[in-house]
This record gives C-alpha cells, sequence and structure tokens, in this order.
C-alpha cells in the first residue's frame, strides 16, 4: 500500500502543480461568475427606445397601444409619440417614419393599419426588429390594446374580464421520495441537476483524458520500466487513478467553496448591479452524499478504463480513438439525463440507475431531483462498487501485459488470452 | 550454502510468433560478477525483465535471493533497464527520491545518499533542475544513482555503458569494481565484449534466446583453449598475410595489424601449421598457442560480431 501511496503523491503534486491545472481552478469559478453576472449586466443595455405609432385605424388604438408600452417594459424603457395621418397620407407618413429611422432620428415606427380591429396585420419596422424581447413587448402592446378595443365594442368591461381571468397562483414542487418534503421549485431543481449533471461529465471527460495523456507518456518515455521494476503494474494504474482523481477532487472543492462564498456573499453584489441572483435549493444531505460517492465511482471506473486505454494505445492517433471509445458510454449516459429529468421514475430513469457506466450520472440527477428510492440507490451503489471492482482488476491486467509493448496493437483476442494469463 | 542469487531454470518467453528466450538456465551465484551477452534479439533485456517480473514468462521457474519474485525481493535489486526514461518536468533530487522511495527508502533516509552520489557523478548543482534539462549521459548517470542509492543486494543493469563517454565509462567500471569489491552480486548485459572482459568473473553468451556459452570466465576460455594461435609478422606482406589465410590449419582469422589470431581447423595441429608457415617463407617473430579472447569465443560460438543486428527487443 505505501508504494501505491508513494505513486499517488507523485501523481498528485505533478496534475496539481500544472499551469492547465491552477488555470482551470482560477476559471472554474470565473466561468461559474460570469454565469450568474453576464446575464445581469447584459440585462442593462436595453435603453430607451424612440418610437412613433402611426395610428392608421384613427380610433384612440394608437393612444392604448402607447400606454400600453409605456407600463408593459421594466428595464426596457419606450418614449412614445402617436401620430394619426389624414386620409390619404399614411403611406407618406410611414415613408416619412422609415427615413427617420434609417437616419438613426427613431428607433422605429408602429403601422397600425385601418382593417386592424378587423383582423388586418400591424407591424413594427425598426432598426432592431432582430431584438426577440423588443419586438416582443410592442406586439403584446398592439395585441392587448387591440383585445380591449374588441371588448369593449362587445359591451365587456376589460378589467372586469381581466380580473375574472386573473392568474391563479401556481407552483410545481419536488415531493421527497423518502416523504420529508423538499421546499424548492421544479424548475430551479432542474437547474440545479443540470449544473451537476454537467460537472460529473465534464470532470470525468477532462480528468480521464489526463489519466490517458499520462499512461501513454509514461509509455511513450519508457519511465514505466524502472518503475514496474519496484512496483506492480497494478499498483502503479491505481496509484495513478487515485492520485489525479486526489488532485480532481480537491479542484472541484475548490470550486464548491467558491461558488458557497459567492452565494453567501455575492448576492449584494450581483443585485448592486441590477441583476437577478438565481434561488438556489438546499439540497437534502442524503442527496449530496449520494451525488459525491457515485461522482467518485464513477471517476474511478471511467478513469481506469482510460488508464488501460492509455496503455494499449502505440499512437498519438490511437490515443484519439481510444479517448472516443471510452467518451461514448458517458454520452449516453449524459444525454440519458435530459430523458430521466423529464420522467425521474420512468423506465429509462430505472434502467440508467442500475448500469453502473450510466449510474453515475443518473443516480445523482434521481437523487437531487428527490425521485430515486433508497432500495434502487443501493443496489445501484453495489452494482458500481462491484463493476469498478472488475474494470480496476481487468483493466491492471490489460495495464500491465501491454504498458510495455511497442509496435501494432494487439488483437482482442490476444488481449484477452494475455488478460487471462497475465 | 546459501542459494544463488539468480537462478533460471527452463525460462520461455513468445511474442507473437517469434520465441525470444528459449530454454533458459542460468545460475549466477552470490557476490560474482556476471556478463550477459549476445548479439541484439538474443534474449538478454527479456530475460532481465522476466526475472524482475516486469514480463511474466510463458514457462520456466525464476528464483531471486531464493524466493520467487515478490514485492520483498524487489526491495533488494537495483535496476538500469536498456530503454532510460525518467518523468521529464520532475526536478533531480525530486525524481531520485520518488525513485528510492520505490525501493521502500525513506524521503529523510534518502536525502543524504542521493547528494553524495549527485556530489560523487558531478550532478549536485543540477539537484533542483528538471529532468528534460539534462543531457542523455547526466540522465542515464541519474538513472544508474536510482539503481544503486538504496544498496541493493543484486545491481542489474542492461547496457550501462551505452550512451556513455569514454571517461563516464571509466568512471562507471570504477563503481562497478567498488560494488564488486562489497560483494554484491551484478547482472549486467553488454554487446561491448571489452566491458565484459574487464569486469566479469561469470559469463553467459546468448544467441537465439538459448544459452551457447555459461560458467566462470577462466572456465570458459579454459575450455575453448588449445585452439587458439597468435603470430606476428615480420615483415607482414600481403603475400605472408594469403599464406596464413591459404593453410589447411587455419580456420577464422582475424588480422589486427603485424599480430594475427586465428583458431585452428577441427583437428588441426599447430605444430603443422607453423612448420608449413616457415616452409612458405613467411617471416615470424611470434607463434604461440593462446586462451582464446571473449571475443573469440562470441564470435566461435554465436557465429556473428557482437554488433550485428539480431531480430527483435
Amino acid at each position: 500500500m505505501s508504494r501505491t501511496w508513494t505513486i499517488v503523491k507523485r501523481e498528485f503534486l505533478a496534475t496539481t502543480r500544472t499551469k492547465g491545472f491552477i488555470l482551470g481552478t482560477l476559471f472554474g469559478p470565473a466561468i461559474l461568475a460570469a454565469w450568474i453576472l453576464l446575464p445581469a449586466l447584459f440585462a442593462d443595455s436595453g435603453g430607451t427606445r424612440q418610437v412613433v405609432v402611426i395610428d392608421g385605424t384613427r380610433t384612440g388604438l394608437g393612444q392604448a397601444v402607447a400606454e400600453q408600452l409605456s407600463h408593459d417594459s421594466e428595464d426596457l424603457a419606450f418614449s412614445v409619440r402617436v401620430v394619426a395621418p389624414a386620409a390619404g397620407t399614411a403611406d407618406s407618413v410611414r415613408a416619412a417614419m422609415a427615413a427617420r429611422a434609417a437616419a438613426g432620428e427613431i428607433d422605429g415606427y408602429v403601422w397600425l393599419p385601418p382593417g386592424l380591429p378587423a383582423g388586418e396585420s400591424a407591424s413594427y419596422e425598426a432598426r432592431h426588429a432582430t431584438n426577440m424581447r423588443e419586438v416582443g413587448t410592442v406586439r403584446s402592446a398592439v395585441d392587448d390594446a387591440v383585445r380591449q378595443a374588441r371588448l369593449r365594442a362587445a359591451g365587456i368591461d376589460p378589467s372586469t374580464l381581466s380580473e375574472a381571468l386573473k392568474p391563479t397562483p401556481f407552483e410545481a414542487r419536488e415531493v421527497d421520495v423518502e416523504g420529508q418534503g423538499a421546499a424548492a421549485s421544479g424548475e430551479a431543481m432542474v437547474m440545479v441537476a443540470i449544473l451537476a449533471v454537467f460537472v460529473i461529465y465534464f470532470v470525468i471527460l477532462l480528468y480521464g483524458n489526463n489519466v490517458l495523456r499520462g499512461v501513454r507518456e509514461e509509455k511513450e518515455n519508457r519511465v514505466v520500466e524502472i518503475v514496474l521494476s519496484s512496483i506492480r503494474a497494478e499498483q502503479l494504474m491505481a496509484g495513478k487513478v487515485f492520485g489525479i482523481g486526489g488532485a480532481c477532487l480537491l479542484q472541484v472543492a475548490i470550486w464548491v467553496a467558491v461558488a458557497a462564498l459567492v452565494s453567501a456573499f455575492g448576492e449584494d453584489i450581483v443585485r448592486s448591479l441590477g441583476g437577478q441572483v438565481p434561488t438556489i435549493p438546499a439540497i437534502p444531505f442524503s442527496s449530496a452524499f449520494v451525488y459525491v460517492a457515485f461522482f467518485a465511482g464513477g471517476f474511478f471506473l471511467y478513469a481506469s478504463i482510460y488508464a488501460a486505454l492509455g496503455s494499449l494505445a502505440t499512437s498519438g492517433q490511437d490515443a484519439q480513438n481510444m479517448q472516443f471509445a471510452a467518451m461514448l458510454p458517458l454520452m449516453v449516459a449524459f444525454f440519458m439525463a435530459f430523458g430521466v429529468m423529464n420522467d425521474p421514475e420512468g423506465p429509462l430513469a430505472v434502467a440508467g440507475s442500475l448500469i453502473p457506466f450510466t449510474s453515475l450520472i443518473v443516480v445523482p440527477l434521481r437523487a437531487i431531483l428527490g425521485a430515486i428510492p433508497w432500495t434502487q440507490t443501493l443496489l445501484a451503489a453495489v452494482l458500481l462498487a462491484l463493476t469498478c471492482w472488475a474494470t480496476l482488476w481487468i483493466a491492471g491486467r490489460v495495464y500491465r501485459v501491454t504498458i510495455l509493448a511497442t509496435g501494432q496493437r494487439p488483437s482482442l483476442r490476444r488481449l484477452w488470452r494475455w488478460v487471462r494469463t497475465a | 550454502m546459501s542459494s544463488p542469487a539468480i537462478e533460471i531454470r527452463g525460462l520461455r518467453k513468445e511474442y507473437g510468433d517469434t520465441v525470444a528466450v528459449d530454454d533458459l538456465d542460468l545460475v549466477v551465484p552470490r557476490g560474482s560478477t556476471y556478463a550477459l551477452l549476445g548479439p541484439n534479439g538474443s534474449g538478454k533485456t527479456t530475460t532481465i525483465r522476466t526475472l524482475l517480473r516486469i514480463q511474466e514468462p510463458d514457462a520456466g521457474e525464476v528464483r531471486v535471493l531464493g524466493q520467487k519474485p515478490g514485492p520483498e525481493v524487489r526491495d533488494r535489486i537495483g535496476y538500469l533497464p536498456e530503454e532510460r526514461g525518467l518523468y521529464p518536468r520532475m526536478k533531480v533530487r525530486d525524481m531520485l527520491t520518488f525513485l528510492a522511495e520505490l525501493k521502500g527508502l525513506r524521503p529523510r533516509e534518502s536525502r543524504a545518499r542521493i547528494d553524495g552520489w549527485l556530489e560523487r557523478v558531478g550532478l549536485a548543482e543540477r539537484a533542483d533542475d528538471p529532468v528534460q534539462g539534462l543531457s542523455k549521459g547526466m540522465q542515464q548517470k541519474l538513472q544508474f544513482i536510482a539503481a544503486v542509492v538504496h544498496e541493493p543486494e543484486i545491481v542489474i543493469l542492461d547496457e550501462p555503458f551505452s550512451g556513455l563517454d569514454p571517461i563516464n565509462q571509466q568512471a562507471l567500471r570504477e563503481i562497478l569494481g567498488e560494488i564488486r569489491q562489497a560483494e554484491r552480486t551484478i547482472l549486467f548485459s553488454t554487446h561491448i565484449i571489452e566491458h565484459a572482459e574487464r569486469l566479469c568473473d561469470h559469463v553467459c553468451i546468448l544467441s537465439r534466446g538459448r544459452s551457447v556459452v555459461d560458467g566462470e570466465l577462466a572456465q570458459v576460455k579454459r575450455e575453448h583453449g588449445g585452439r587458439h594461435v597468435g603470430l606476428t609478422l615480420d615483415p607482414w606482406t600481403l603475400e605472408a598475410v594469403a599464406a596464413v589465410r591459404a593453410a589447411p590449419e587455419a580456420g577464422r582469422v582475424h588480422e589486427d595489424g603485424h599480430a594475427i589470431e586465428l583458431t585452428l581447423a577441427d583437428g588441426a595441429d599447430p605444430r603443422a601449421l607453423l612448420s608449413r608457415l616457415v616452409h612458405a617463407g613467411v617471416g615470424l617473430t611470434r607463434f604461440e598457442v593462446v586462451e582464446p579472447s571473449l571475443q573469440q569465443v562470441f564470435i566461435e560460438r554465436v557465429g556473428t560480431k557482437p554488433l550485428e543486428e539480431g531480430a527483435l527487443v
């Protein structure tokens, strides 16, 4: 064990002392911070739109649209002027407004044609007609104004109707399978679950490749031979997987710590910048434990596969193909997560939980969503642990018989023969 | 009586369809300096790797210091592989500390020894430099330190002299002499016969994975003695050399300026050769039956010069 520990120490230090690790550790939280801050910063960039409403209906609809625009918008402000053109002059007024918009004097104009109440189409010609928020605000203002006009024409008071149609408050909340009752809203939970799943996927991919590259370098520069004269190949492989795994956990722990600090102290900063702070729902300790356990188990499962594949690779191109082969089941697990989110207790979710190559993502996801019975978690954990053990064993043997092999890669049949007799 | 340092019985190792080592028996006595000779591809490296359990044999038994080569025995062996390799970004001292720790030497125990060795081989000032900044020869010195820093009972060196300049080759020979005086066992492979002849007291010559000569150096020479003649021509003429080569008593002839060494043909009498040369008018200042050099034994048993290319590994 002490020799394995020597390898663990070396791999941990070799990984954490690289520029890549330091930059990754710094940029991870920076990306997280940007994820929260940037939308807040960009949200403020709307400014005040100078808009002219050309009311071709001459029924006061233009004024109604202007009123809707001035109180509909929150952070996107409109300064509206209403023009009611004399009969026969609408086209020339529109042309004049189009010219002013092109010259930058106004941001755009809304054309309300005479047949609007009867169903004719209104239009908005503007300098920022691709700005979905701006166009959406104008459309709903016109829509509301026309609807109210129609109601009044039918003898119905719009305020009475809007009171009657006031939406009933409704919120979707996840219920914990254990019956403890989760407090967070479903949407926020899904956001957290997506983030959590993405972290597992991304980190395993990143560090798995690290393991593969490390093994290949050791094989290429022949240092492996002197190391193997002192310890068994299985010890070297285990030391590598656990050493790099430790570096990976350290990085994730730093990210989590920074995220915790940001959520504790960063809220005021974000608000002061005018942004919105996402409400992060509290994750029960049991779910967090399941997350960490399956993350670690999954990491060791995939890292040992990457190590075995690295020992098989005989060239850079070969290593890239190997990398892709190892990525496939991980990608399946990642995409499976989206199906599982829609139906966290359905057959896909159950199957994904019991297959060890996907359970590392599916089980933590269901645990965060509070949609997995403890019996299934336990069964999945046992299956993952057994597969981990078997994979480490097989990978250790593959590693032993292939790490010194050069030249052509052995066929699968020959490899299997080697592994059995090693 | 204590068990031999290394004992190999019936060792066989194949790579695909190629047999690298074929039914090899080898006994390395404790305290001996044992040379493993053979052309490239004769199975030297494979033999060494299997006795260190870096590779598993297909058949046969290996015992090191009387035991199957397991974790405990590994700590008592130092190894310098033929294909050198170190972690390029590690610092020199850290690299040696790491390799010593893999041999069971704690960092606080190895520190003074490592510094002493670095001083001795002239690398003390580079102790905190990354390995990748060192020349190949310097890296080889580091690997040699790694092979001996834990003071192993057996030192196994695969082609230890390759890549070293003559000064460092001499320095290495001196260090090996010290290890030998300390009665520790040295097993080294080489295809430079001169090194083997100067250093070893036991020798095994491998050819195509099989042992063709094995035993004490003096005994091996005795067994191949009586069949080698050394002579010096005076005057040296092309005709005189041609007459030596044409003599039916002469087998292989090796010329070195005025001196010639030859192996007698099967059943040939050296006196008949002397008489033939005198009658042919060849001027001779020396004619003696000599012990063969290791080079001659090698050529005789392997059929090629040691540096000729072989098959694999």
